[in-house]
């Protein structure tokens, strides 16, 4: 489990540098098809692995720059700490990738019901 | 049944995606602007942009670029194509959603981008026939070839940036509102142009003023607005023979009186706008070469208005500041001459009250008979609403505006539709880009005399000086050759007599050169004394910057860079100097309380300086507004607009009679004195002063009162910078003010190895994730000039520059 949670997160950074957004989806549904548990871990295990990697690139970008833009953002949004925006972007993707686990978990648990 | 979770979650899943990729009210997509690899995240800028060797599209030669330590781009090429192609390139580079949006505004097309919140800004742009006067400038640039193959070169550069771009690259504000860009075109260009000219000549008092006659009478105009103040130091200096007769024009034995009118400007300029220039001979100066300097002041924005840029090609080597979406450089120098420009404010914008034949508006009377409209149909596209569509009437006088008019005679506040066309410089066809690309070539006096032939509009002071030890000043543009006070009220569109009779020729326009008192200077100020032949405008400056910056440049003597630097943050207020004074000597001490008579101190011993950290700026200001308003108020009691006398003016008149008729409060039993009003003012400025700023302390200081912010070009929340603790005002050489103020500091000597100087409150990048996005701000608000790096020959291989500054120059190699 552990290893299709690395699989998850890392494909996930992977495909957002050469596809869209919503590519944050499509590991979840590759791998949650192999995964026997149930929903709501399915869920949970999809949600935190790109929570995960779309947090830290976020948080990278954010303390390389020196919070550069994400200050201006913060700001814009009406935010008072600027960590708040990488919430947001982490759980923007594991919303995506969870629902995409737990589509693809929930497909595979309906097949073998029979 | 079975597969009904997974349905469920699969829907919920599509749906979470289309919730994210919609744009929410104000809120962009949530799912592509959050993506930390290309949403606002991929926006910040990690690296300096880096060294370059490539093939590039478009070119027709090899180009070299090299950026500086600010980023300045420093482009050399071989033939004008790729000179202006690149400079399109790199202002697209860095500017793009600047260069999109002051077109769109331009164009009345922002509601297409934005929304139903800004047709009407829209609509007026339309029925000013700002596209109408752009399609004539392109036409009139058409028959000019090397002025068109800039255009086309230009917009060429621009295109190849964006056809550059993926939708992830669009810069930061394309994200935020959910837009792409649109290709670049000569109009685009055009319509930027007309855009200036819209800030800085479409002033006008037209309608005010014609109420403010009918209201008030002719003494009154006479007594406030016809009368130069004593101070006044004019541009073109008094002793200036004009030994010319004027070419005659024919007017009204009596002057039309309009119907009285409700239309408010709707583009209004605010006080900000406003400049200085000056330069000084050899014979003044430490070096014993010519020192110019020029800091226009604009609105303050983020990006900034300029780009600063040095261009070098065939038989052509210019260095300076050059407006985001036309090619060249506007305000800068050469390795002979540097120019530099204020406004002129002539009256160049008319009102035509207009008789149509009938509510079809098909023809309208004109010298005794009816002649025939043209219509234009404008299509204001809006973003989530409905197209709308605005038939624009056209008379030869120009594009039709309906307002309201007051019906004086019938029942109070009964109103009826009359109609106004405008007249304006902006509708007439010009090249103005021509101008500059002979400005930017220019080698000495009569070249620089040449090139502002091609110029029209909005008018400038143009200061000169040469590496020859020339300096000149050219009140320069295009005039109307009018008789005294036409245009200055609303003018009979019947009759052909208040039509424009032609123009003031070139060679009677105000001009100066190598004047004896050693310099020439302009700060928005009246041009010339009243004894020049022709009828300009009524409505200037007040004196101040232009007389401090006069007594100044006569008072030093061996001139520096330095003194330069020292006069264009000069915060020295010649306002208050003049009427403080009369203000305490009036106030009734025995009426005040501790704290009030400790604030009273403060003014007391102050020197008149406008600076950040003292506190008696901010209290003279407030109670200057408030005694201004005292005296005026109960007469200006119409419910349509009047004209307000200019600060200098009123002031001028409180200290001939500081208990002239208006000083009275007419609508209370007891007659105030000035010496009531003075005090009561005081003490309210200093309520309402207590009121935003809290108790009497550092809070108070200048600097934080004069409220500085910088915002972004849309207002949008975070991109700006609020609150920058800042030295200046409104009548002083340092003109910061509120959100306003010198755009573009330069100081040039022109010695054989020029040397310049210059900041302006913003960075090159338009990117809000770049640290060269505001990065000057600080330099700017304290004073403090850069350097400007000027090459005679690429940088790199010679030994012109230092290692250390050679190593931190980027350079791009590009080859067709």
């Amino acid at each position: 489990m552990i290893i299709l949670f690395l699989l998850i997160a890392g494909n996930a950074f992977f495909l957002n540098l050469v596809l869209p957004w919503w590519s944050a989806a499509l590991p979840g549904l590759f791998f949650g098809y192999r995964l026997n548990v149930t929903p709501i871990r399915a869920f949970g295990l999809g949600f935190f692995a790109v929570f995960l990697a779309w947090g830290a690139h976020a948080a990278y970008v954010h303390i390389a720059s020196n919070g550069v833009l994400s200050s201006r953002m913060a700001e814009l949004f009406g935010l008072t700490q600027e960590w708040i925006l990488i919430v947001i972007t982490a759980v923007i993707g594991g919303m995506l990738s969870g629902c995409a686990t737990l589509t693809s978990s929930l497909l595979a648990h309906s097949r073998n019901k029979k | 049944m079975k597969y009904l979770p997974f349905s469920l979650s699969l829907a919920a899943g599509l749906a979470l995606i289309w919730v994210l990729s919609t744009r929410w009210g104000n809120i962009p997509p949530m799912g592509p602007f959050m993506d930390p690899d290309g949403g606002f995240w991929a926006q910040v800028e990690r690296q300096p942009p880096s060294n370059l060797n490539d093939q590039f599209l478009g070119l027709m030669d090899s180009v070299q670029v090299f950026f500086d330590d600010r980023r300045v781009p420093h482009v050399f090429a071989q033939n004008d194509h790729d000179l202006y192609f690149m400079q399109g390139f790199l202002q697209a580079r860095d500017r793009l959603f600047q260069m999109e949006m002051q077109t769109y505004d331009a164009a009345g097309r922002l509601s297409e981008l934005i929304g139903p919140s800004l047709v009407e800004r829209d609509r007026q742009s339309r029925r000013w026939g700002m596209v109408f006067g752009a399609e004539k400038a392109v036409a009139e640039v058409q028959k000019h070839e090397s002025s068109w193959t800039i255009f086309k070169a230009y917009s060429a550069g621009v295109n190849a940036f964006i056809s550059s771009l993926e939708p992830e690259q669009y810069p930061l504000e394309y994200k935020l509102l959910d837009i792409s860009p649109e290709p670049w075109t000569p109009l685009k260009t055009a319509l930027l142009l007309k855009n200036m000219t819209r800030t800085l000549a479409a002033g006008n008092n037209d309608v005010s003023h014609s109420n403010t006659l009918a209201y008030f009478g002719p003494e009154f105009i006479e007594q406030f607005f016809d009368k130069d103040h004593d101070l006044l130091d004019p541009i073109i200096p008094s002793s200036r023979v004009w030994d010319f007769e004027r070419v005659p024009v024919s007017r009204p034995d009596t002057l039309f009186v309009p119907k009285v009118a409700k239309s408010i400007q709707p583009f209004p300029v605010p006080e900000g706008i406003g400049s200085n220039n000056w330069a000084v001979s050899g014979e003044k100066t430490a070096s014993g070469y010519p020192i110019l300097s020029n800091d226009p002041h604009l609105r303050l924005t983020l990006p900034s208005i300029w780009y600063e840029i040095q261009l070098h090609g065939p038989g052509m080597n210019t260095y300076g500041v050059s407006l985001l979406g036309a090619p060249g450089v506007v305000i800068g120098f050469n390795e002979q001459i540097a120019w530099g420009v204020t406004n002129v404010a002539p009256d160049v914008l008319d009102w035509y009250e207009i008789r149509f034949e009938n509510q079809k508006k098909e023809r309208y009377w004109h010298d005794e008979q009816w002649k025939v409209t043209s219509k234009r149909i404008e299509e204001i596209h809006v973003r989530g609403g409905e197209t709308i569509i605005d038939t624009v009437v056209y008379t030869h006088h120009g594009p039709v505006s309906e307002v309201s008019s007051i019906n004086t005679d019938g029942q109070k506040g009964s109103t009826e539709p009359i109609y106004h066309a405008l007249r304006w410089i902006a509708h007439e066809p010009s090249n103005e880009i021509r101008a500059f690309y002979q400005l930017n070539r220019a080698e000495n006096y009569d070249e620089f005399v040449e090139a502002l032939t091609h110029y029209q509009a909005p008018a400038q002071n143009f200061v000169f000086a040469s590496t020859d030890g020339d300096i000149a000043l050219w009140v320069n543009g295009r005039f109307p050759n009018k008789w005294d006070g036409q245009g200055r009220t609303v003018s009979d569109g019947t009759d052909p007599l208040y039509d424009w009779q032609g123009w003031i020729p070139r060679e009677h326009h105000p001009f100066t050169k190598n004047p004896e008192r050693g310099f020439v200077s302009s700060a928005n100020q009246e041009s010339t004394a009243p004894d020049y032949p022709y009828y300009m405008d009524d409505v200037y400056a007040p004196f101040e910057r232009g007389r401090r910056i006069n007594q100044r440049l006569s008072e030093l003597e061996n001139i520096t860079k330095e003194d330069m630097q020292a006069l264009l943050m000069d915060n020295y207020s010649y306002h208050a100097a003049e009427i403080l004074p009369n203000m305490l000597s009036w106030i009734q001490t025995d009426s005040l309380n501790a704290i009030q008579s400790e604030v009273l101190d403060s003014l007391q011993i102050w020197n008149y300086y406008n600076n950040a950290s003292y506190r008696a700026p901010s209290v003279f200001r407030s109670w200057w507004y408030k005694l201004y308003e005292a005296i005026l108020v109960d007469e200006y009691d119409a419910d349509f607009p009047l004209r307000t006398p200019a600060r200098d003016r009123l002031v001028q008149q409180l200290k001939e009679d500081s208990n002239f008729w208006m000083v009275d409060n007419r609508t209370t039993e007891v007659v105030e004195t000035i010496e009531d009003q003075a005090t009561r003012s005081f003490i309210l400025a200093l309520n309402d002063l207590t009121e935003a700023y809290g108790v009497w302390s550092d809070d108070w200081d200048w600097g934080w009162v004069i409220n500085n912010d910088i915002p972004h070009i849309t207002q949008t929340n975070g991109l700006g910078v609020s609150d920058l603790y800042s030295s200046g005002g409104a009548e002083s050489v340092n003109a910061t003010r509120g959100s306003s103020g010198p755009s573009w500091r330069m100081i040039v000597e022109l010695g054989p190895e020029i040397k310049a100087w210059g900041v302006y409150p913003g960075g090159a990048s338009g990117n809000p994730g770049s640290p060269n996005y505001d990065h000057m701000i600080e330099s700017w608000r304290t004073g403090k000039l850069y350097e400007l790096h000027f090459f005679k020959e690429p940088p790199f291989g010679s030994s012109s520059l230092p290692d250390q500054e050679s190593k931190s120059l980027v350079k791009w190699s590009l080859r067709p």
